[in-house]
């Protein structure tokens, strides 16, 4: 159970990482001569940073074994 | 990066108004508190399926669905960020995102904008100045900005650009 959870979250995570490389290459790329970057996609990072570092660390702590109606 | 001609400068961009945005960001913060409602019964929710962690479980699910609602968010401000109207003093770009893989840049010479409709459609529009302004050319192709921020603003900046322009044209003929 735990390791098609694992590849599941791993894919997800992965699909979710190029999204924000895109989407900050694209905040990047695209804006004008006279804006600055704007900060939002730094935000989006770090809270995503955080959540990842959540996730990841819960899903270690679960007890996989024990669940039963998956 | 947008590249400007040597001597063209911007005179004016114009976003989409910010009221747009705050709705669909109201939306996205009542759906990022949905966990936080649901804590109160995360034991009773989760009993049935990890008798034992529900608490660890609980919040793997949340910050997977922070994640996903982050991510929604990312593709809203960008959506916002770069769709925009660019007026310079020798053109009018029109650059239209759309999610994170579909773009559409047109641009067309200010000296070619023939009229300038604006349109406020509506009780919240006249209430947060915000409308839709449509540019027709000499081609008798029209590009429309929806929801744009003081329109009637930008359209005397459109046409004294436009009047510009054309004197420029006509004092080298």
């Amino acid at each position: 159970m735990m390791s098609i959870v694992g590849i599941i979250f791993l894919v997800g995570i992965l699909g979710y990482a190029a999204a924000l490389v895109i989407g900050l290459n694209h905040e990047r790329n695209f804006a004008l001569p006279h804006e600055k970057i704007p900060r939002v996609g730094m935000v989006i990072v770090a809270l995503s940073l955080i959540l990842l570092g959540l996730a990841v660390s819960s899903f270690f702590l679960i007890d996989w074994n024990n669940l039963v109606a998956i | 990066m947008i590249s400007l001609h040597p001597n063209e400068q911007i005179m004016l961009t114009l976003h989409r108004h910010w009221v747009v945005l705050a709705g669909r960001m109201v939306l996205l913060a009542l759906l990022a508190l949905v966990p936080v409602f649901l804590f109160p019964f995360y034991s009773t929710l989760l009993f049935f399926i990890v008798p034992g962690s529900q608490f660890v479980f609980f919040l793997f699910l949340a910050s997977i669905y922070w994640l996903v609602v982050l991510l929604f968010f990312f593709i809203e401000w960008l959506d916002y960020w770069l769709d925009v109207w660019i007026v310079t003093s020798e053109r009018i770009l029109d650059i239209e995102q759309r999610g994170l893989f579909w773009r559409r840049a047109s641009e067309f010479m200010i000296d070619r904008c023939q009229d300038v409709t604006i349109e406020t459609p509506g009780f919240f529009a006249t209430f947060f100045k915000y409308g839709n302004i449509t540019v027709q050319t000499a081609g008798e192709v029209s590009f429309t900005a929806y929801t744009v921020a003081h329109p009637d603003h930008a359209k005397k900046i459109i046409l004294s650009c436009a009047d510009e322009r054309h004197k420029i044209i006509a004092s080298r003929l």
